[in-house]
């Protein structure tokens, strides 16, 4: 019963009736996000940053909780009726989803995702609440040492999200790197490559700078389907329910699901897609009739919905507890976190632990309500896929800019995302990633800092950062991370 | 290929240029130089642009592949022409917020990009304009209270 006490209170915060609006517009919002192709949970959560910053710490995590559950969750409505994963975790939701929205079962397809969104999200929570105090009580005992090892760690977590190339996410990451350098340095203050501009001397501001990358470059890129024709007609719904026996077969399939996504989220650099492939692969291996897989069956779609949504309580362990981001929708709402004030790592759960309350009963309500919302307003599904662009995207650069504008009443950090939209787009354009820049622009200067600490404290001797049994163990998962990535990329050791 | 290749060059001056100037930071011995990390990082960054020039020179030459970035498709499409539209009005928009106010100045920007989206309905263009610029500033304004910019003739 002590065990429940906090997230009783954490209850308590999320039911008000001045913060529930905010997680069910998280949510609801969420959903609609991760539904349209083209705008991701990374990219709501952005969208979300500007009304951040008028609500308290917790109230906006919670809401980027919601945000972030109700993506995942809403990418598996396109995958299902369309063929188009909303998000790259509903990938694996095509397989089956689609041929059972072929067989007239769309409304099926749409239940068993949902059902098996919110039980992963659930049961990654209830991890998220046994893993989390006991990691954070051990990262209490970090020093600068240890934390320099670990940004160290962080920063090799750009090799895991680089996507197809090594080579450009590592240069995406250092151009992060680049850009965090920009602006007063942490030791002696002095205002590096500011030319004397006023502006320049504070850095480039984070949230222009996130608006620009993942938002505003997606505007251009869909200026360039203007032309394409995307009016797929969406198919019949049907029943919505599985029966009392698919049910119960399904229990099999969504439990270890849940697990594998946890496991797979709380491993930084890792995310949904890859967890609900492997998901999806492991029911489709202990599966009695696996020939059935890809043909439209039911276990094949709660696999990997169970898994995805599994890596959204995992991924927030060591978010929380060590300012490491998961994924790269974690690493997104690191920045955003930062914006508002929030400090992830163990102090949180000492000096704030009501954040972290509210953070669990926030996760928990957010899947209840993807059930609610999944069943109440399947039938506006294939609506939301019908929102034409011309309408969408002009509002989403218009609420970018406001946004922006927002941060300082400026039109300066209006232009600062405006190019990096322009520099977002034209990665995107020749497959440099986005997230590794987020990494490094947020990273970097911490790691500065910490490892000006930890140089004060042993008098400019550097031996002290190879003193630590933590660091020392940081930097082995560190080199084992980089060269698990060299290994895993297509092509050539570094590529 | 050429582009990966016009891309590290360019990633190359860069890194050069910002290594460049750190040699006019004040240096200091205690603890870490503000020069340290910009150098550590800039070096870092010349080594990747080699390694993506090279790799880039170093690739056979692909097949014409409808998936591959083309800048000549590219233009033919109009997308370049669209993009420069859309990046030049984000510009004057920024330009114009302070004078002209938020709810003019974001009513056309609103108007121009649902154009460029190829929404050619003056109902539609006028409906975003106008409704989009009006809800953005109600919830921003009135109820975030931001300080909006607003029209002054003087």
């Amino acid at each position: 019963m002590e065990f429940l006490q906090p997230v009783l209170s954490g209850f308590a915060f999320v039911l008000h009736p001045a913060h529930f609006p905010f997680l069910f517009i998280g949510v609801a919002g969420g959903i609609a996000v991760g539904a349209l192709p083209g705008l991701t949970g990374s990219v709501g959560i952005i969208l979300l940053l500007p009304f951040l910053f008028y609500v308290d710490s917790s109230t906006a995590l919670v809401m980027m909780c919601g945000m972030f559950c109700g993506s995942i969750y809403g990418g598996s409505i396109s995958a299902i009726l369309i063929s188009t994963p909303g998000t790259p975790s509903a990938a694996a939701t095509v397989l089956d989803g689609y041929p059972m929205a072929q067989k007239g079962e769309a409304g099926k397809a749409i239940g068993v995702a949902t059902i098996a969104s919110a039980a992963g999200g659930i049961i990654s929570t209830f991890c998220l609440m046994f893993i989390a105090p006991q990691l954070a009580g051990f990262a209490l005992e970090f020093g600068p040492e240890e934390y320099f090892a670990l940004m160290v760690f962080g920063l090799t977590i750009i090799a895991s999200v680089s996507g197809k190339s090594l080579t450009k996410g590592l240069i995406a990451g250092v151009f992060g790197l680049m850009i965090g350098v920009v602006g007063i340095d942490p030791i002696v203050g002095y205002a590096r490559y500011s030319f004397d501009i006023p502006s320049l001397m504070t850095g480039f501001p984070l949230l222009p700078v996130l608006i620009g990358l993942f938002a505003i470059s997606q505007v251009f890129v869909q200026l360039e389907k203007v032309h394409k024709a995307g009016g797929e007609t969406a198919p019949v719904l049907g029943n919505l329910l599985p029966t009392a026996r698919e049910m119960l077969g399904l229990v099999k399939v969504i439990i270890p699901s849940s697990l594998i996504g946890t496991l797979i989220g709380v491993i930084p650099g890792t995310g949904g897609a890859i967890a609900s492939f492997l998901a999806y692969n492991e029911a489709k291996r202990f599966s009695k009739h696996p020939e059935r897989f890809g043909t439209g069956c039911i276990e094949g779609v709660a696999a990997p919905e169970a898994a995805n949504n599994g890596t959204t309580g995992g991924a927030m362990v060591p978010l929380l507890t060590l300012g490491i981001p998961g994924d790269v929708v974690t690493a997104v709402m690191l920045g955003a976190l930062m914006l508002i004030g929030v400090r992830p790592g163990p102090l949180l759960f000492t000096e704030t632990p009501e954040i972290i309350n509210a953070v669990y009963a926030g996760l928990l309500m957010a899947n209840v309500l993807i059930l609610l919302l999944g069943f109440v307003s399947v039938r506006l599904f294939p609506m939301i896929l019908k929102v034409p662009a011309a309408t969408l995207f002009p509002l989403v650069m218009a609420l970018c800019f406001i946004g922006s504008f927002s941060l300082s009443n400026s039109s300066y950090d209006m232009t600062i995302a405006l190019i990096f939209g322009i520099i977002g787009y034209f990665m995107q354009k020749h497959g440099f990633p986005a997230a590794p820049v987020v990494l490094g622009v947020i990273l970097g200067p911490i790691a500065e800092d910490v490892l000006g600490r930890a140089l004060i404290t042993a008098y400019g001797d550097w031996t002290t950062l190879l003193r630590s049994p933590i660091a020392i163990f940081f930097y082995v998962i560190s080199v084992t991370s980089v060269a698990y990535s060299m290994r895993r990329a297509p092509g050539s050791p570094t590529d | 290929m050429r582009a990966d290749v016009a891309i590290g060059i360019l990633l190359l001056f860069l890194s050069s240029a910002m290594f460049a100037l750190t040699f006019t930071f004040p240096d200091q011995t205690v603890a870490l130089s503000p020069t340290f990390f910009p150098r550590l990082v800039t070096l870092c960054m010349a080594g990747l642009a080699c390694v993506l020039v090279v790799k880039a020179l170093r690739r056979p030459r692909p097949m014409k592949a409808a998936s591959t970035f083309s800048a000549a498709t590219w233009i033919r499409q109009g997308h370049v022409q669209r993009i420069a539209a859309m990046v030049a009005l984000g510009f004057v928009y920024t330009q114009v917020l302070d004078s002209l106010g938020f709810l003019i100045a974001t009513g056309l920007f609103l108007a121009g990009t649902v154009l460029l989206f190829m929404e050619r309905r003056w109902t539609v263009v006028l409906a975003v304009a106008i409704l989009g610029s009006s809800a953005l500033y109600g919830v921003f304004r009135m109820i975030f209270k931001v300080p909006l910019p607003r029209f002054d003739l003087f």
